[in-house]
């Protein structure tokens, strides 16, 4: 997704600083600071950081008075589009749009991808051996996303090599995608004529999400292409992260992966423990409404928020004083912000936690020996909404 | 008596109340929450408020009778 922003200011006396990586790639100190002692907190003028647990299901809670309006854009007033992608919409027209698209998202319809994304692991799996040594987030944890999304939405097969070399070059250039950037053109170009092909035949052909969006009453071509780019983009770099994370944490503290080697069944608690520690997408925006107070602080219309997913998940008050540990063993079940909660909450959440799933699964039977690639260093990634280390190197 | 409110406007069927609950709420065929008693036991009213917590877009309510 697309980022805008203002330049960084000077952070050095900034809490938490949204935009800057060295702030966003190592956030557990900053971030307990801040729930700590300052759970709003203004890094740039009208852009405020909201770090508790209990104030970010507020904001999250509250669509009324804390719209999507302006999404992704991170300065304050954002300029209304006029026809936004769902991300940016906000009730009564989020409502009716998000309606529409249960059709394809309802969590009944994801799990039936199971048995394709099966085949897509199988596929990536069936060259790899024992003892390999792997980029694991090149080969694996890119690779399932973007192919199940693909198949998701309805992309032919013969093209996914291609669409994920155009997305991927893409997104290295957020947050300034060159107008002119050739991949951009290309893939543009190319879901232009997939939507121009599928509306030639006058009636829907395939029950997938293209067809279903090109002969939507009233929807237009350019706006079924954003749609489509929204929700290619929407389901790839966050899931990939899940997984990456997930392994990560495993392989890091290897008796988690021999536990999972021993149990399987904790396969869905590891998933969920990951979500919880590692927030794939950071942070969500929001922008106020109307001039009010969020924890005693307060906001005028036109702010815009920050609010911390991860430090909500790390939140002590919820979670106990070891909220920063991975365990697998967790008690109690809270409520994971990572999906984000209430009406905006993540449509692809169920299609995010199967694909973890099955990796995982399908790990773990053939690769009980996993472990990091000697002299493996975590670094994390330079993006500053995603959480994950940029490479993971392992050995199978 | 112990009961649990379903606001199916909200209700997407996401599952989590009864991955976390699976003795109090199920999903029908057609992805749609349902409570399996009117009347929540208390040995599973703790099962049913961590159920309720889950629940993304806040669809679910255990409301604690006289």
């Amino acid at each position: 997704m697309e980022l805008r922003m203002p330049p960084v200011t000077d952070p050095t006396d900034v809490l938490y600083h949204p935009l800057n990586v060295e702030h966003t790639g190592n956030p557990e100190e900053r971030l307990a600071t801040a729930r700590a002692t300052c759970p709003v907190s203004t890094p740039i003028p009208r852009v405020h950081v909201v770090a508790t647990n209990e104030l970010v299901r507020d904001v999250l809670a509250s669509p009324e008075k804390f719209a999507n309006v302006g999404n992704f854009t991170i300065t304050p007033d954002p300029p209304v589009v006029e026809k936004p992608m769902i991300t940016s919409m906000d009730p009564p027209v989020h409502t009716e749009f998000r309606h529409f698209m249960r059709r394809w998202f309802s969590p009944l319809e994801l799990r039936k991808q199971e048995a394709r994304i099966e085949q897509i692991v199988s596929r990536l799996i069936e060259p790899l051996a024992t003892g390999d040594e792997i980029e694991f987030v090149e080969r694996i944890a890119n690779t399932v996303p973007a192919w199940t999304v693909y198949a998701f939405v309805g992309l032919p097969e013969a093209d996914w090599t291609d669409i994920q070399h155009w997305t991927d070059t893409i997104h290295n250039h957020l947050p300034h995608v060159p107008d002119d950037l050739p991949e951009q053109i290309a893939f543009f170009r190319y879901l232009d004529e997939q939507v121009a092909q599928r509306a030639a035949h006058g009636t829907p052909q395939h029950d997938d999400l293209i067809d279903g969006l090109v002969f939507a009453p009233g929807m237009t071509p350019a706006e079924v292409v954003s749609h489509i780019a929204q929700v290619l983009s929407a389901g790839t770099a966050t899931t990939a992260s899940l997984i990456t994370n997930l392994f990560y944490e495993l392989l890091h503290d290897r008796g988690n992966w021999e536990r999972l080697v021993a149990d399987p069944s904790l396969v869905t608690a590891a998933i969920e423990e990951s979500l919880r520690h590692d927030a794939p997408l950071q942070y969500a925006l929001r922008t106020v409404t109307e001039d009010t107070e969020i924890g005693g602080c307060p906001v005028a219309a036109g702010d815009r928020l920050v609010v911390s997913l991860q430090s909500a998940n790390w939140d002590e008050e919820v979670w106990g004083p070891d909220a920063g540990d991975f365990d697998l063993g967790r008690g109690t079940p809270q409520q994971l912000l990572s999906f984000g909660v209430g009406i905006h909450t993540c449509l692809g959440a169920p299609l995010a936690r199967l694909e973890t799933k099955v990796v995982l699964r399908r790990f773990v039977a053939a690769f009980p020996g996993m472990r990091l690639a000697p002299g493996f260093e975590r670094h994390a990634m330079h993006d500053p909404m995603l959480r994950r280390p940029e490479t993971l190197d392992v050995v199978l | 008596v112990t009961t649990i409110e379903i606001d199916r406007t909200r209700c997407e069927g996401h599952g989590l109340c009864e991955g976390a609950a699976p003795s109090v709420y199920r999903l029908s065929d057609e992805g749609q929450v349902e409570a399996l008693a009117v009347e929540i036991p208390p040995e599973l009213v703790a099962d049913a408020e961590a159920g309720a917590r889950l629940c993304p877009v806040n669809a679910l309510r255990v409301v604690a009778g006289l």
